[in-house]
């Protein structure tokens, strides 16, 4: 794993002197449905928040253009990528550039 | 834009706060029935909120202003991201924005209360380990999370990546009091960097945008990070036929190629001539559809000739990609 500098050196929470490294275990992909999450997208930007209100937390994702979509977590994983809606239907959109 | 759900006008309902690189803050207010329409927020003044250079949609240029500075002074520092918490302790939110530019951190008291924002419009700088921040490699966006759940808030924020190909993950603990954060230096959670190429994805390298949750639900904080792969596929390995082949390709894309150039070369002194007899925009506007509907066939020929010979050649020759995904790293 020349390739990908996973220096994964966290320090230890205050108050322990930092001396304590913390590792990450190697990244894995997030597949939404039967797609990788956010392979449309432009600069995906993730934040988990409960969208359609039944408990559990899904993935938001904002990105470059502006227009914003979430997939849906359950105990399977996460769903296929679809747009987020406003109140009126149409899909949030941020206007970015 | 990074993104953060955060009531921010305490209704009741989590809002969604962001920036983009317009420069400004926008906010889509939550209700009972979801997100309105986004609008870009304001100030006490009713300017918009935002760090110095912007994009001003009433003439469409880019523009710097110093009225936000903490010096005063206009500079090219632009906010493309913000998350809001209550800095002071005062009940209502105050607003931190992230420069693209240098990865500076601002924070723009609110001075109005919890259901009513007013935002000074005045920026003062976020200090970490008592140096104003900053970050060469450019700021993604960042992200308020209790890390060592000590029971304040501190910050994690990601970056575009440097001129030395590193991006990072990098953490600010809050060893303030409540109502005086004081962020240490910036420790570094991961880094990333895209030197040799994998022959598939293996993980973000470039323009890390992290979001700290415990993903997995094993009591601790995972990180979920979007950003780039750069890679390239396995090249096969090639028989004599095929290096023949390869080398007959490459001379076929490069003429190709010219009379891809040579065409829209054509085209375009064709336009200009035809363009200058114009006088009004409308007459130039009619010059482009006749000429471009002149050459538009040939146009499109040449450059699917070209295509479709690179797309034979990179079966033998894989080329580099950049590919956007999310990633989940679990905490050890």
């Amino acid at each position: 794993m020349t390739h990908l500098l996973l220096a994964l050196a966290a320090l230890a929470p205050s108050g322990n002197a930092g001396d304590e490294i913390i590792l990450f275990k190697a990244p894995v992909q997030l597949m939404a449905g039967d797609a990788e999450l956010g392979r449309r997208k432009m600069y995906p930007s993730p934040a988990s928040f409960d969208v359609d209100g039944d408990g559990i937390k899904d993935l938001v994702l904002g990105g470059l253009s502006g227009r914003v979509t979430w997939s849906r977590r359950t105990a399977d994983g996460l769903g296929p990528e679809k747009p987020m809606e406003r109140t009126d239907g149409k899909q949030l959109d941020f206007n970015n550039w | 834009m990074g993104s953060q759900f955060v009531d921010l006008n305490a209704d009741g309902h989590l809002d969604y706060l962001t920036a983009t690189f317009d420069g400004s803050p926008h906010v889509s207010w939550g209700s009972e029935a979801g997100f309105a329409e986004p609008e870009r927020l304001l100030d006490s003044a009713g300017e918009s909120v935002l760090v110095s250079y912007y994009y001003d949609f009433d003439i469409n240029e880019h523009l710097t202003t110093g009225r936000s500075m903490p010096d005063g002074k206009p500079a090219n520092l632009r906010g493309i991201s913000a998350t809001a918490m209550d800095w002071d302790s005062d009940g209502d939110l105050d607003l931190l924005q992230g420069t693209y530019e240098k990865g500076h951190l601002y924070l723009q008291m609110n001075e109005g209360s919890p259901s009513e924002p007013r935002f000074t419009g005045k920026n003062v700088r976020v200090m970490a380990g008592g140096a104003p921040l900053e970050n060469k490699a450019k700021m993604t966006a960042p992200r308020l999370v209790d890390w060592d759940a000590d029971g304040d808030l501190d910050l994690v924020y990601g970056t575009f990546g440097g001129s030395d190909g590193t991006a990072g993950i990098y953490l600010l603990v809050n060893e303030g009091k409540d109502g005086a954060p004081s962020f240490a230096a910036p420790r570094t959670l991961l880094q990333v960097r895209g030197g040799d190429l994998p022959t598939s994805p293996t993980g973000p390298v470039e323009g890390v945008y992290p979001e700290v949750m415990d993903w997995d639900n094993d009591g601790d904080l995972d990180l979920i990070v979007g950003g780039y792969s750069r890679w390239r596929a396995e090249a096969p390995t090639l028989d004599d036929a095929q290096v023949a082949e390869l080398a007959r390709l490459r001379v076929e894309h490069e003429a190709a190629s010219s009379a891809s150039d040579a065409l829209s070369t054509a085209f375009n002194e064709k336009f200009n001539a035809e363009e200058e007899k114009a006088k009004t925009e409308e007459q130039k506007e009619a010059v482009f559809d006749r000429v471009y509907g002149e050459f538009k066939d040939r146009l499109d020929a040449a450059r699917n000739a070209c295509n479709k010979l690179q797309r034979k050649i990179d079966e033998f020759e894989p080329p580099t990609k950049r590919t956007p995904a999310v990633w989940f790293f679990e905490r050890n």
